[in-house]
């Protein structure tokens, strides 16, 4: 399952090679020899925008992309990637000794990429277009804050134009826990819990339930802001502007341990790591809160290794895949980021799990983030550059990775549940897939779907409104009441309304037998169902069962898709030992539910039909009958009994208790 | 300039080397415990159940199966699960072994590790 096949191989080798000579190149030339001193480059093209600014304004923001032959980390070993880092450090060193005096200032220096941010005047401009090592230059544009842009792209803010903000619904975050008492999160966190398998929850142990549980970790303080900034993103609030599920509750889960030494890679010591048996933990407290709370995803913005197949994937993460696979049955999305190794060819671990959502990176310009993963197997993008959301201390700041474009999509699940809650995972996720907009990764073709929440709410139409079919014993005296059940077909996060009003069938309003209503049926904001009761009036005449209808019209909200039909059963006859049952249907279930409802009307035990009723097709005989309820008797026998020696028709006789008792015998009505 | 060349050379041979072996897969746990101990996560044999409070029954009964044939070795347990058949673990050598010849056992993977995955501005 680990190997990689040769032709990839040799490529890995091959670009070893160019680092190693690049390493030599650069060991060639000690970094005490000024650059100056190297043969003249040629000039590399300024671009015209920043020529202008740094004429203009004196000063110029620019990126400067080094020449230095680099991969993404995670396809290179350890090892390697050192070398790599200390090429692009040394190149960073070079050309700052070449702007040296210039008044250039050093803005942002990256580890791992071979890039660099400068604060330039039109002096140090030219100079930086000639410097040996530099291969491009290209404006540092300003971006706005970033929640605020990047909800908006993914239609998150017309979403809760449209009443979808995931009232009601939860998101589960499995990270480095999660700031509560945050202005952006206030109320937010219902559950707490934290699986650190170094003994590292706040209460010292590898385990720790309830309240303060998955507070963020203090032990990596750049680590452990991520769960905050993550938490934020997907369902974050504040006045300016918001996360996506910005009415979401957040189920908090800490799942990072404390590293030290050789461990931690990333530039922090200590730092927080998280093991694969604390993270399945996490989504089995996941699957345990399902009867809780309405989760509607699971957000893990994490990963390692990195994978170029599903299956071997698969293989490595056996458990993950298990556990997300529980939650899949049960609706629950399990949404992993791609991972940052700027790979066109592989995903990270448990992304790549195959049924997992995983989530690649966007910017603001709907592009590929240089950083995010991309395979063809990638389920879906969304925005990752540049992210500003919450972190511990009530404060803000700005993330790239693939660890911000995972919780848009974890939020825009909440929002695509609480439209249509039963819907499964592949459900949503098709839906998301065919209303998103399609992004091309230009280092290898793939065309994936940047999220678009409301297209992808309307996708499923618009909502319905349906009232069930009741059934009430009409009773020999005085009123009951019968309920009809309106039903909408998803949630909303506003009321919906309709006119209902009741309209005859068989049976009459104005001649007693119900009492005729109207009004205004309200569904309130994230509840899916409202009750509309009718007064049914008792008698002692023997009559037909009859019908009335509760109808719906001028909704608000949503469309009318069905209206309600009532049966009054007749309980009344002269002859004490008949049972009248009406049916509409004759389906098998529905004769065992019609022959014990006669025998309750008649205060006899209910059947118990395990085993006892033949197929519907193996009907033994059938007559019509006309006097009283213009019917059909059909005769089902009990499997293994003789049929009775009465005389079929029975002349004047409906259906007597002690029929029902031998023959399962029942009454089919006939439209 | 020798010494850079040597070194690199023999980065890219143990690359090589790892590179069979799969150095680019899956992230490797470090070594936080005893040496040679390593956490591994282990994935055993249940029946097929028709309900989940069997297969709850199901999964405590084949863990317990498990850390019995380990009582006699050096071991950890890390972590357990109610609704999936597995099992953490930190285990000596000797407790590997054991695992490996058990035929209750489906599979024994690294307990890898996974980072955040982004970075300040």
């Amino acid at each position: 399952m680990r190997i990689i096949h040769g032709s990839r191989t040799r490529l890995l080798l091959i670009s070893m090679a160019v680092v190693v000579v690049a390493v030599v190149a650069l060991s060639a030339e000690p970094a005490q020899q000024p650059p100056a001193a190297a043969a003249p480059q040629p000039a590399v093209a300024v671009p015209a925008v920043v020529a202008e600014a740094a004429q203009r304004e004196g000063r110029a923001r620019v990126i400067v992309r080094l020449d230095v032959p680099a991969q993404p980390e995670g396809g290179l070993p350890p090892g390697l990637a050192q070398v790599q880092r200390q090429t692009i450090g040394t190149t960073q060193q070079q050309v700052m000794q070449r702007l040296a005096g210039t008044g250039a200032r050093l803005v942002r220096q990256f580890e791992t990429i071979p890039y660099m941010a400068l604060e330039v005047g039109p002096d140090a401009l030219l100079t930086l277009a000639q410097t040996p090592g530099v291969l491009a230059i290209q404006e540092d544009r300003l971006h706005a804050p970033d929640l605020a842009e990047s909800v908006p792209l993914v239609e998150g803010d017309a979403a809760w134009a449209a009443h979808y903000d995931a009232m009601n619904w939860a998101v589960a975050i499995l990270d480095t826990g999660v700031e509560g008492s945050h202005s952006f999160l206030a109320g937010k966190v219902v559950s707490e819990a934290c699986y650190a398998g170094n003994g590292t929850c706040p209460n010292g142990e590898f385990v720790q339930i309830g309240a303060g549980a998955a507070v963020p970790c203090t032990f990596a303080p750049v680590g452990c802001r991520h769960g905050t900034h993550v938490a934020g993103i997907a369902a974050g609030s504040g006045p300016d502007f918001s996360g996506v599920a910005k009415r979401a509750s957040i189920v908090a889960i800490q799942v990072f341990t404390r590293f030290t030494g050789a461990s931690c890679t990333r530039g922090e010591d200590p730092c927080a790591l998280a093991y694969e048996s604390d993270i399945a933990a996490g989504l089995e407290r996941v699957y345990q809160l399902r009867t809780t709370f309405q989760i509607a995803s699971a957000n893990l913005s994490l990963g390692g290794g990195l994978y170029s197949s599903q299956a071997s994937c698969d293989a490595d993460y056996s458990l993950t895949k298990m556990i997300v696979d529980l939650l899949r049955s049960v609706t629950i999305a399990t949404v992993i980021a791609s991972g940052n190794n700027g790979s066109g060819t592989g995903m990270t671990g448990p992304g790549c799990v195959s049924t997992a959502v995983s989530v690649g990176s966007t910017t603001e310009s709907d592009t590929i983030s240089p950083f995010s993963n991309s395979t063809s197997f990638l389920s879906l993008l969304a925005p990752g550059s540049e992210i500003t959301s919450s972190v511990p201390g009530n404060g803000f700041e700005t993330f790239n990775g693939t660890s911000m474009a995972t919780p848009h999509v974890a939020g825009a699940w909440t929002i695509l549940k609480q439209r249509s809650p039963a819907a499964s995972v592949t459900t949503i996720l098709t839906a998301l897939q065919t209303a998103g907009l399609p992004i091309t990764d230009p280092r290898n073709g793939v065309t994936k779907s940047r999220i678009r929440i409301l297209n992808a709410i309307n996708s499923f139409g618009p909502l319905e409104l349906s009232v069930n079919d009741p059934r009430i014993s009409e009773g020999q005296s005085g009123t009951k009441t019968l309920n009809f059940t309106v039903s909408l077909s998803g949630t909303r996060s506003a009321p919906v309304t309709a006119t209902y009003a009741t309209g005859d069938l068989t049976a009459s309003g104005s001649g007693g037998d119900f009492a005729p209503g109207a009004g205004t049926v309200t569904i309130p904001a994230g509840a899916s169902s409202q009750t509309v009761g009718v007064t049914i009036n008792g008698d002692t005449a023997m009559e037909s069962s009859e019908t009335f209808a509760l109808m719906l019209s001028n909704a608000s909200g949503a469309n009318v898709a069905d209206d309600g039909i009532a049966t009054i059963v007749n309980d009344d006859f002269t002859d004490p030992s008949l049972v009248g049952v009406l049916m509409k249907t004759a389906h098998i279930t529905e004769l065992r539910a019609a022959i014990n409802e006669a025998r309750a009307v008649k205060g006899l035990p209910a059947f118990s039909f395990t085993g006892t009723l033949i197929p519907q097709t193996t009907v033994v005989r059938a007559l019509h009958f006309q006097e009283m309820y213009n019917a059909i008797f059909e005769a089902y026998f009990a499997a293994g009994l003789t049929p009775p020696s009465v005389d079929w028709p029975i002349p004047g006789v409906y259906i007597r208790a002690e029929h029902i008792t031998v023959l399962r015998a029942i009454v089919v009505n006939l439209p | 300039m020798r010494p850079v060349i040597v070194g690199t050379f023999i980065l890219l041979v143990s690359c090589a080397g790892l590179v069979a072996a799969g150095c680019a897969t899956r992230q490797q746990a470090p070594s936080e415990i005893a040496p040679q101990w390593r956490r591994v996560i282990v994935t055993f044999r249940v029946p097929p159940s028709e309900s989940e409070d069997q297969r709850r029954a199901d999964i405590v009964a084949g863990r317990e199966a498990l850390l019995r044939e380990l009582a006699s070795t050096p071991h950890r347990v890390t972590r357990t699960y109610e609704t999936i058949p597995g099992v953490g673990l930190e285990v000596s050598p000797e407790a590997l072994r054991v695992l490996e010849k058990s035929r209750g056992i489906v599979k024994i993977d690294t307990d890898s590790l996974n980072a955040p995955l982004s970075g300040s501005r």
